[in-house]
């Protein structure tokens, strides 16, 4: 019946390691912007990346507790999320340093397809188990899918110059103006 | 003085988003009941839940309650007259470990503290009895394969303490069984224990049915006695476990996992659910009890209960060792995050009065001295009847 947290544990870094994985293996050469400008990017996929695997968490233990596998307190569920949280914020760190771009076109791909999966999952959820649980269980697990699938997607998308070479120069456009004492 | 408003709007949004969803608890409205002559009470009981983390000396709750419960056992001058329910999370975190775990002496003074309550000459001389109900944490709240040996070592070491010092206490139902188990107390009340967490736990349809099956054959053979079923997970509370939390609670994980009914020991989850579904069920049939007695909860609550299908009274008592907010919930005539306990008096015309007793103090003093002493001594003296009603 029971299965060990360890496993549970394992099972939910592992949905954290895909996109962890996709993130530094595509995110191509380092961009040459000055350090500054790299700060706020890091900031905001830290934080972004934070929030997406305690999301996806929250929708593996709700995935789980459908399948009878509940959880019994907050602590477990802080455990269950510490791992895909910290891979998360290490995964948006890393892409928001390595590649702007490609950390905005996660963002809105994970906002999308959130708001997709919330939408679809609530009203198979609905369908599917007793509410009021059923709708919001539903609607989470919809909304952790498409939140994972929509910063994959939108992460990996390919930059139109694989080197990304265009990307960093665009960030150079010199910029001319006289100051007058 | 343009800031105040835009400060009162910050203040206001704040308000909305920490506590915007708790409905605030009306006043309890209560008239005290003036103590009945001894002459009069056929029996006495108890209730506290949650007590896991007391230590014996240090907990206001306890040391009065063993006050009273000696009291009313030389009172009342009759054997086993006197009951002490405690309604589960007996020994917080996680129950008795083993013999041989570094643990095992705090897990044991834990227990220990409880059976004081009972230990006192006159409490001894009549037979005072304590019942242990388990709750999650004696279950090994978080890790299910130890859970039954961490319950079988709470049942060894109650009933080492019983036969070590003579003092009535026992575990019920035994460990490993959900019961539930009937105890007729004088002439007017059948006690009845459920082990609500075992049926968290077991999700299997056969056995659910049995257990509710047990519970119908206990209920319509009460005849005319009044009847009080203790568990730990209470059939209705405004406290954490209860409610249905802000979506934002938690930074959204608490809320969130309480609405899609992730978290077991919540009421949102569907074995808890179909607990309390199966239970209606068996009410709706045979009739519902006078009172659904339970914990886990951190605060005292008393709850009205409307139709045929729930209980009269649903009492919360669960701030045996910890406290928690409530917030309101339909019928509930008093909410109070105090430590304390409830008193059940049975008079010999089958009247019940409940009795809750409260106080501002926390809910375990700290060891040091002579803090200790003065933490107790205010504590104590802080005690008063925060609630009073004629349940029947």
């Amino acid at each position: 019946m029971a299965v060990s947290s360890r496993s549970r544990i394992r099972s939910t870094a592992a949905s954290l390691a895909l996109p962890a994985a996709l993130f530094l293996a595509s995110s191509g050469p380092l961009a040459t912007a000055a350090s500054g400008q790299e700060i706020l990017p890091a900031v905001a996929g830290g934080l972004g990346g934070f929030l997406v695997g305690g999301y996806v968490s929250v929708g593996v233990a709700t995935v789980r507790a459908r399948s009878g596998n509940y959880l019994d307190s907050m602590a477990e569920a802080v455990t269950l999320a510490s791992v895909p949280m910290a891979a998360g914020m290490a995964a948006g760190i890393t892409l928001g340093i390595r590649n702007p771009d490609r950390l905005g076109r996660a963002g809105l791909g994970g906002l999308l397809g959130a708001v997709v999966g919330s939408t679809v999952g609530a009203l198979v959820g609905r369908q599917a188990w007793p509410p009021p649980e059923g709708a919001w269980a539903g609607g989470v697990i919809g909304g952790a899918a498409g939140l994972l699938a929509g910063v994959v997607i939108g992460g990996t998308w390919p930059d139109d110059d694989p080197t990304g070479a265009a990307a960093s120069s665009s960030l150079r456009v010199p910029v001319g103006f006289t100051i007058r004492f | 003085m343009k800031g105040r408003p835009g400060a009162s709007r910050l203040l206001f949004a704040i308000w909305v988003a920490v506590g915007g969803c708790a409905s605030p608890i009306p006043r309890p409205e209560w008239t005290p009941l003036p103590e009945p002559p001894a002459d009069s009470v056929d029996a006495v009981v108890f209730l506290m839940g949650d007590a896991g983390n007391a230590f014996a000396g240090l907990s206001p709750a306890l040391t009065r309650m063993a006050g009273e419960a000696e009291r009313w056992s030389a009172a009342l001058a009759r054997d086993s007259a006197v009951r002490v329910v405690f309604l589960g999370d007996n020994v917080y975190p996680s129950g008795v470990r083993d013999r041989d775990d570094d643990d095992f002496g705090t897990d044991s003074l834990h227990l220990q503290a409880q059976v004081d309550v009972v230990s006192g000459p006159m409490s001894m001389r009549y037979r005072t009895v304590a019942h242990f109900l388990a709750g999650n944490h004696d279950w090994a709240q978080g890790a299910r394969a130890d859970g039954l040996a961490r319950l079988r070592n709470q049942e060894e070491l109650l009933d080492a303490l019983h036969a070590g010092t003579g003092t009535s206490v026992g575990l019920v139902p035994t460990a490993g069984e959900a019961g539930p188990v009937a105890v007729d107390v004088g002439r007017h009340v059948r006690l009845v224990f459920i082990d609500t967490h075992w049926w968290l736990l077991a999700h299997d349809e056969a056995v659910a049915a049995e257990i509710l099956a047990r519970l119908e054959r206990i209920l319509s053979t009460r005849g005319d006695r009044r009847v009080v079923v203790a568990a730990h997970h209470p059939f209705v509370s405004g406290g954490a476990h209860g409610r249905t939390a802000p979506v934002w609670e938690g930074l959204g994980m608490m809320g969130l996992l309480n609405r899609t009914g992730a978290l077991v020991q919540d009421l949102t989850s569907p074995p808890y659910r179909e607990l309390l579904a199966g239970l209606r069920d068996v009410f709706g049939r045979v009739g519902a009890p006078l009172v659904f007695a339970a914990g886990h909860d951190h605060n005292l609550q008393v709850i009205e209960g409307s139709g045929p299908e729930e209980p009269r009274w649903t009492l919360v008592s669960g701030s045996g060792s910890k406290l928690s907010n409530v917030a309101d919930v339909p019928g509930m005539r008093l909410g109070m995050g105090r430590t304390g306990y409830m008193r059940l008096t049975v008079l010999v015309d089958g009247s019940v009065l409940l009795d809750v007793e409260a106080s501002r103090s926390v809910p375990v003093c700290a060891p040091e001295e002579p803090v200790a002493g003065t933490c107790m001594a205010a504590a104590l003296s802080g005690f008063r009847t925060v609630f009073a009603a004629r349940l029947r």
